[in-house]
């Protein structure tokens, strides 16, 4: 009993100690168990319990119910098809990244983590700005051929949305998975007789499967649990499982109902999360490679670079269009000529009936929020990364690994869970019950939902880095005399302090653009930056909106590249 | 005499400012096994890449069996190539591997082409492993793995890629001798690129010695260690000095050639001897080494460092003169030189 102990709590030569782990992990799994498990698991509770003598649980209600059906196939089609479309857009992205030089490329490789940072409330407003009825789309092509197509308010509208904003997602995985493919593999096909599009079908494309799996896995989950762009885009007579949840909730208030959507939405989040782990668990290969893959340069004369030429300018036309579309229509007054007067009424316009919340205070919530959240989740994520890490390197047998897998899951889950049935338990659950007790004020609730959200940012990109560290590091470190946690603050957490800061940046620009947890959660006076874009949408108001969009995308960028400065002066020139 | 199999005239190729190959010939005969032996860096690598068609060179041509080759893809070229990291498909069985070759040959039955793996693993010695996954398998096992599938389409030439790099010693010495027989019982034609001289050495029939994208000197293992002709291949083999003749032996003629006034005599631990005949080298023993089966001294005196080598033995004598001076000896009819200022850059 007392080997066993010592096995445990001190670690065997070359096993680490689980229960230390474990200690460090627990801040973390406590934070969430409280703040997002019981929570949720009110939800449930709501959700299966009968209301009344004779009556079905709101959940059974829900099944029976036709309505919820063609919910849930709406919800999966459309998801589906924004997946595919996502990978035919993002597919080719993903080659050209990994196999061509040209100039921009690094740009053109930063923005594909646009969908991680960019809020989909002002995609969504891009949208109706560029594709809408009088659109900019519209409007050259009456010019043109004295035609209008209707694409918004649509299954396609909500598809196209989907499609653009997930293919940057399909983009880097694929182009993840093509640059650790092995320049060998197509070279010992070649060398062995293997002509282009056998070599492609029985060679590259096998190899690079995982990229296209998860990446497409992925557009599917982003698309299945969309809010904002299905609330902008699809009108009144389109919705997914998540806007549903929020109109029974917040427009209609019928708890019940909410809640057993909400508790529907969770299970199948749950299972997506579990399935893309396991799906991105069966692919890791981290083989190095024999040499670089040769980057020929895209301006090349060949009929394949032509195609990607054009595939790209397309690209631009379509991405930059609605970003564009929105700068012009902020700067636009309602005549039609150019003016501030959009910018006079966000910035200056005081108090308004249907805002609610003037953009500076909205502003000023938003990085309150912010900071706050990442107070939370950054030293907790650190940690839970750092454990998560040692225990996975040190797995051996299927108990260890089944451990290291559920409980990565268990902190990742924020990520995958709805974010509207999330905001909607803790709307619940800090108002009735053990919790109302605490007063959590609302600012508090999102702040902690914000924490909530980010943490699986941090541990996701902490990861890697703590796992990727070589150990002779802190081997050296504790032959020179430093204790475990000396050796930790010396060696491993400098030399991660990149991934830190990304994470802190993910956590960051999450709180800043998060919208489905929020609008759970806000009231007057707690409104963040895309809720108010949300509200000056919905009145219809396109132009303040687009100002709005204009200044909430320059702040957040403003705060990602000071933050990017600052990580560089940190670190130092590496 | 019979044409070469393979020619590589005259070939240069440069990446951004590194020139990589610099007018490089080189030829091997129908059965032949040619080594291309220098240090990283020196362009054997990329010599190896223009054979097998992956890169084109600047100026210069290759010939593969009299036919120009030097603009054919490598899919056309019908040369097998064995990797570094052997880069067997991972998705893919053993015998998938092996037969992947086969899908391109035309005519070939079903039947034929699994009684074509099945003897290849045969020639590998590695019978019945067709359905094991490469990851299941180890290096060395990959590594015959990958010759068998080079070989599988019958190439007219097969690449060797640092075959052995990534294995242990022993390891390499075993499967260096499997891969010679293989090429001679197949009477295969074969370019073997290697930074190890030794691996050179007992398997090439002629060994082209390369340093910083030329070739110093190309002839069997015998001249390049007996006659070397530059300084740079005389110290690529074995722990050799090299000392000027007129501070060796000033009196002494030469026996290989004429040398000029800075020429600089080879002298190879293993021809250095603590006893005569021969000329003496006088100066104080700052190291000692026992090899096994001999003992490899350190002599310092004005015409700097020399290595000399003594019976296994003796070795209790020698660690008892540590710091003493000592006298050694060389035969010069048995000493090549070199022409100085072809020194190695370290």
């Amino acid at each position: 009993m007392t080997r066993l102990w010592e096995a445990v709590w001190k670690g065997q030569r070359g096993t680490p100690a689980w229960a230390k782990l474990l200690v460090l992990a627990l801040p973390a799994l406590a934070f969430l168990l409280v703040l997002f498990y019981i929570p949720l698991g009110r939800v449930f509770v709501e959700a299966l319990r009968k209301s009344g003598e004779g009556d079905a649980a709101p959940a059974l209600a829900t099944l029976r119910d036709p309505y919820f059906w063609q919910l849930l196939r709406f919800t999966t089609v459309q998801a589906l098809y924004s997946a595919v479309g996502s990978l035919i857009i993002g597919f080719p992205l993903g080659y050209i990244l990994a196999n061509r030089t040209f100039p921009g490329k690094q740009l053109v490789q930063a923005t594909t983590l646009v969908p991680f940072v960019f809020p989909s409330v002002a995609v969504a407003l891009g949208f109706l700005v560029f594709f809408g009825h009088n659109g900019w789309l519209n409007r050259v092509l009456f010019a043109l051929f004295g035609l209008r197509v209707q694409i918004l308010y649509s299954l396609w509208g909500i598809v196209l949305a989907h499609s653009f904003y997930n293919a940057p997602v399909v983009a880097r995985t694929v182009h993840a998975a093509w640059s650790r493919l092995d320049p060998a593999y197509e070279e010992a096909a070649r060398s062995l007789g293997a002509p282009l599009c056998t070599r492609f079908r029985t060679v590259t494309l096998p190899l690079i499967v995982p990229g296209i799996v998860t990446g497409t896995l992925l557009a599917f989950i982003f698309s299945f649990f969309s809010f904002s762009i299905v609330l902008a885009l699809g009108g009144s007579r389109f919705a997914t499982v998540e806007v549903a949840i929020y109109t029974q909730v917040r427009v209609l208030l019928d708890y019940a109902t909410g809640s057993a959507l909400a508790m529907w939405q969770t299970v199948s989040s749950l299972l997506a999360a579990f399935l893309y782990l396991g799906v991105e668990r069966r692919f890791i290969t981290g083989l190095p490679l024999s040499r670089p893959r040769a980057v020929p340069p895209l301006f090349r004369w060949s009929p394949l670079n032509c195609a990607l030429w054009l595939y790209l300018a397309l690209l631009l036309v379509f991405y930059t269009g609605p970003m564009l579309a929105v700068v012009i229509d902020s700067f636009q007054g309602p005549d039609g000529r150019w003016s501030l007067a959009a910018y006079q009424q966000v910035l200056f316009g005081g108090y308004d009936r249907r805002l609610t919340d003037t953009p500076g205070q909205a502003l000023r919530n938003s990085v309150t929020f912010a900071a706050g959240s990442l107070a939370f989740a950054l030293p907790l994520g650190t940690l839970f990364a750092y454990a998560l890490a040692h225990m996975g390197r040190a797995a051996r047998g299927w108990g260890a690994r089944w451990l290291v897998l559920a409980l990565e899951t268990f902190a990742l889950a924020p990520l995958m869970v709805s974010s509207v049935a999330f905001g909607f338990a803790a709307l619940r659950a800090y108002r009735t019950g053990i919790m109302a007790s605490l007063e959590i004020t609302p600012q508090l609730a999102i702040v902690l939902a914000h924490g909530v959200l980010a943490l699986p940012f941090i541990v996701r990109s902490l990861r890697p880095a703590f796992e990727q560290l070589d150990r002779r590091y802190v081997e050296a470190a504790r032959s020179l005399g430093a204790s475990r946690s000396e050796a930790f603050f010396d060696v491993e957490l400098p030399l991660a302090l990149a991934a830190v800061l990304v994470g802190a940046a993910l956590g960051f620009s999450l709180s800043v653009t998060e919208m489905s947890a929020t609008i759970m959660l806000a009231r007057p006076g707690l409104n963040t930056l895309p809720i108010s874009l949300y509200q000056h949408l919905a009145a219809r108001n396109f132009s303040a909106a687009s100002a709005m969009a204009v200044l909430m995308v320059l702040f957040t960028a403003a705060a990602l590249v000071g933050m990017d400065r600052l990580a560089r002066r940190w670190l130092g020139p590496r | 005499m019979e044409q070469p199999y393979l020619a590589v005239e005259s070939v240069s190729k440069r990446f951004g400012s590194v020139q990589a190959l610099d007018r490089v010939s080189l030829s091997c005969r129908r059965g032949e096994l040619v080594a291309v032996l220098g240090p990283s860096g020196c362009g054997k690598t990329t010599l190896l890449r223009i054979v097998a068609g992956f890169e084109i060179p600047d100026l210069g041509s290759v010939r593969l069996g009299g036919i120009p080759a030097t603009h054919l893809p490598p899919e056309k070229r019908g040369v097998g190539l064995v990797f570094q990291n052997y880069a067997l498909f991972p998705h893919m069985t053993v015998g998938e591997n092996i037969a992947y070759g086969l899908r391109f040959v035309k005519g070939l039955k079903r039947g034929d082409i699994a009684a074509r793996v099945e003897s290849l693993l045969e020639l590998v010695d590695l019978p019945g492993y067709a359905s094991r996954r490469p990851d299941q398998l180890s290096a060395g096992q990959q590594q015959r793995v990958a010759i068998a599938r080079a070989l599988a389409p019958e190439p007219r030439l097969l690449l060797l890629d640092e075959p052995l790099s990534a294995l242990d010693v022993s390891l390499r010495e075993q499967l260096r001798l499997h891969i010679r027989r293989i090429q001679r019982e197949l009477n295969l034609t074969a370019v073997y690129v290697t930074h190890d001289q030794e691996e050179a050495m007992s398997v090439a029939d002629r060994i082209a010695v390369m340093r910083d994208g030329r070739i110093e000197q190309f002839g069997t293992p015998e001249e390049v260690y007996e006659q070397p002709r530059t300084a740079f291949v005389a110290s690529f083999f074995g722990r050799t000095a090299l000392v000027p003749v007129r501070l060796a032996a000033p009196d002494t003629e030469f026996m290989t050639g004429r040398p000029g006034p800075d020429a600089l005599a080879v002298l190879r631990a293993e021809s250095v001897r603590p006893f005569g005949p021969g000329v003496p080298l006088r100066g104080r023993l700052e190291e000692l080494e026992f090899l096994g089966h001999a003992v490899r001294l350190q002599l310092r005196g004005e015409f700097g460092t020399v290595w000399a080598t003594a019976p296994r033995t003796e070795v209790d004598a020698w660690r008892r003169r540590r710091g003493e001076m000592v006298t050694v000896y060389f035969r010069p009819e048995e000493t090549p030189t070199v022409p100085a200022g072809s020194h190695r850059e370290e």
